[in-house]
């Protein structure tokens, strides 16, 4: 089934990219945006547009049955979600379904499975994709969780079921020490939430997120497309991402992306999606989640394999089998991408709306922009604050490093306060250069105060 | 035959049926529900919650005494009045289909139909112009 136009149910610059890869494909686009975004980018180069609702997110690109009628009047026979809004709503993808209209994305039913975290475990244990051991539910008593810790290896972390900022938590060490944390947790989380229900799981030491990227087809192919290192990241959004992921050994890259396989395989997952996991100082890798959807960060997959994603989404929701095999994937050098955002790293990274009144993107040989704002244009405040994503490439890491510098000091923003010397700063560190970072990167290196 | 005409139409409107026919020697009558005025046919639970225009009513703009109804939500409109005709405040001014559900689209205003801006069937984004109303002095609410 020929695909032959297409609705693009998201704005910014995911907007325009799907955009492209349609116009490529010979595909007829249809764009939607709210009253706020009328004179946006991905309206003018959609071949129609059609306004789904006022400013709030919620109103328009939330709006399913305004989005399924735009569809329906200008006879768009596919919908792309692109990420967020709408890109992991089962319900969606059953009622577009039931209206007889294609989803570009995996089935609702591999949507479900991967949303419901307990289920996604269970699942991945059944097929042997590791997972962070630890207690199944809540701990019955101080014995109980001892044995359960003895299980996992010391240390251990300590939750409330309660839980949140960190309270009811305790990293416990060894053996010793375990009766007494566990009842502080306990006492801790009673007096904070009211309930001293506690589960435990191993301490992962010093955690890397590594993320596999997943192309499937409907016809039971399903290849990797290496992995990610998107470590880098302040209250759990990423920043900066980069592929290959820096200091892992080829054995360790190859059993990763293998169980991401798995993972794609066990749910039988269609099209692209990521499956996340935490790497350990031993070098032990945990599933944590799957994203049935695009990435932001996509695109340094892109630039090292020269597979573009969005194309093969398209290609795949059609019926198309992968026109390549794993073996004929090529990785090829390195890419970072930058998250140029509209925030003011002075006041905690709030965010910056407003126009932008001066803006001139770097350029030259392995330089990407993926974004929806020029010069004039204005960062609104109902929507994410990204003005760009930058994204370099080099032929190893050290290339693309000194290529990021380059780009990022030729970047020049005015009218809002960005993230672009930010960037600069984290790459120009020892910490990050040597490759070895994990989560905590940003509260070590640059919140310390 | 012998057939009270208007008796026979005013029980079809107010029937379930979509169509009726019958037919006598060399003589037949066929009835058919216009797809417009089909909504009732659809029941109750199919009928979105009604939505009234003057949810909208900051969508609407009166210049020069010219009320502009804008849609409230997208879909492919059927309207129910037609120029020159006197609107009350709460009166249908047509629907609009999304999804297979007809949703109706009230008048907050009360006026006279200026003009039809949107066409028979024809899709609409939120916020697209419909149709123009004259205000009307002689209010008819």
């Amino acid at each position: 089934m020929k695909l032959a136009k297409v609705l693009i149910a998201n704005r910014g610059e995911i907007a325009l990219r799907i955009i492209r890869a349609c116009k490529e494909l010979g595909l007829k686009t249809v764009a939607v945006h709210s009253t706020a975004d009328s004179q946006s980018q991905h309206v003018r180069l959609a071949d129609e547009a059609v306004c789904v609702g006022p400013a709030p997110a919620r109103e328009s690109y939330l709006n399913m049955a305004n989005i399924i009628a735009a569809a329906e009047i200008t006879g768009a026979d596919a919908i792309h979600p692109g990420y967020g809004f709408l890109s992991e709503n089962a319900d969606f993808v059953e009622v577009l379904s039931e209206c007889g209209i294609t989803f570009v994305g995996p089935l609702a039913e591999s949507i479900t499975k991967m949303g419901d975290k307990a289920r996604a475990r269970q699942t991945m244990i059944e097929v042997g994709v590791p997972v962070v051991p630890g207690s199944d539910g809540l701990i019955t008593s101080v014995e109980d969780g001892l044995q359960i810790a003895k299980k996992c290896g010391f240390p251990v972390m300590v939750k409330a079921s309660a839980g949140g900022g960190g309270k009811g938590m305790r990293v416990i060490s060894s053996e010793r020490e375990f009766s007494e944390q566990c009842e502080m947790a306990r006492a801790e989380a009673l007096n904070a939430f009211g309930n001293g229900d506690l589960y435990v799981e191993k301490f992962v030491e010093e955690p890397r997120h590594v993320e596999v990227q997943i192309l499937a087809d409907h016809h039971g192919n399903v290849i990797h497309l290496g992995e990610r290192n998107c470590s880098i990241q302040r209250r759990h959004q990423k920043l900066l991402e980069e592929a290959p992921s820096p200091v892992i050994s080829n054995e360790l890259r190859q059993r990763i992306c293998e169980a991401g396989v798995l993972a794609a395989k066990a749910i039988g997952y269609r099209n692209a999606g990521t499956v996340e996991f935490l790497v350990d100082k031993h070098e032990n890798f945990y599933f944590m989640e799957m994203n049935t959807r695009l990435q932001v960060e996509h695109p340094v997959t892109e630039m090292i394999t020269g597979v573009d994603l969005v194309r093969e989404q398209l290609l795949i929701a059609q019926g198309e089998k992968l026109s390549f095999s794993q073996d004929e994937i090529n990785f090829n050098g390195h890419s970072i991408e930058f998250r140029i955002n509209a925030e003011d790293p002075e006041r905690d990274f709030a965010p910056s709306p407003g126009e932008v009144v001066r803006l001139i993107y770097p350029g030259g040989y392995g330089v990407r922009i993926d974004s929806m704002v020029s010069a004039g244009d204005s960062i609104l405040p109902y929507y994410d604050s990204m003005v760009a994503k930058l994204i370099v490439w080099g032929k190893d890491r050290d290339d693309a490093i000194a290529r990021g510098k380059r780009a990022l000091r030729e970047f020049e923003i005015e009218g809002i306060e960005s993230t672009v010397n930010v960037h600069d700063q984290i790459i120009s560190t020892d910490t990050f250069r040597k490759g070895y970072f994990t989560t905590g990167f940003m509260d070590k290196e640059f919140l310390k105060e | 035959m012998s057939i009270n005409l208007r008796n026979l139409i005013q029980h079809f409107s107010e029937s379930d049926y979509s169509q009726f026919e019958v037919s006598s020697g060399n003589q037949s009558i066929s009835l058919k529900r216009r797809q417009t005025l089909s909504v009732d046919d659809l029941g109750d639970p199919q009928i979105s919650e009604t939505e009234v225009m003057n949810q909208a009513s900051e969508k609407t703009e009166v210049l020069s005494g010219i009320i502009e109804i804008k849609a409230n939500r997208v879909g492919q409109f059927f309207p129910k009045v037609s120029i020159g005709e006197k609107v009350s405040r709460g009166q249908v001014l047509g629907y609009l289909k999304a999804m297979n559900i007809m949703n109706e689209l009230r008048s907050a205003h009360v006026g006279v139909v200026h003009r039809l801006v949107a066409q028979h069937q024809e899709g609409v984004a939120y916020d697209e112009l419909l149709l123009e109303l004259c205000e009307d002095n002689n209010e008819i609410s």
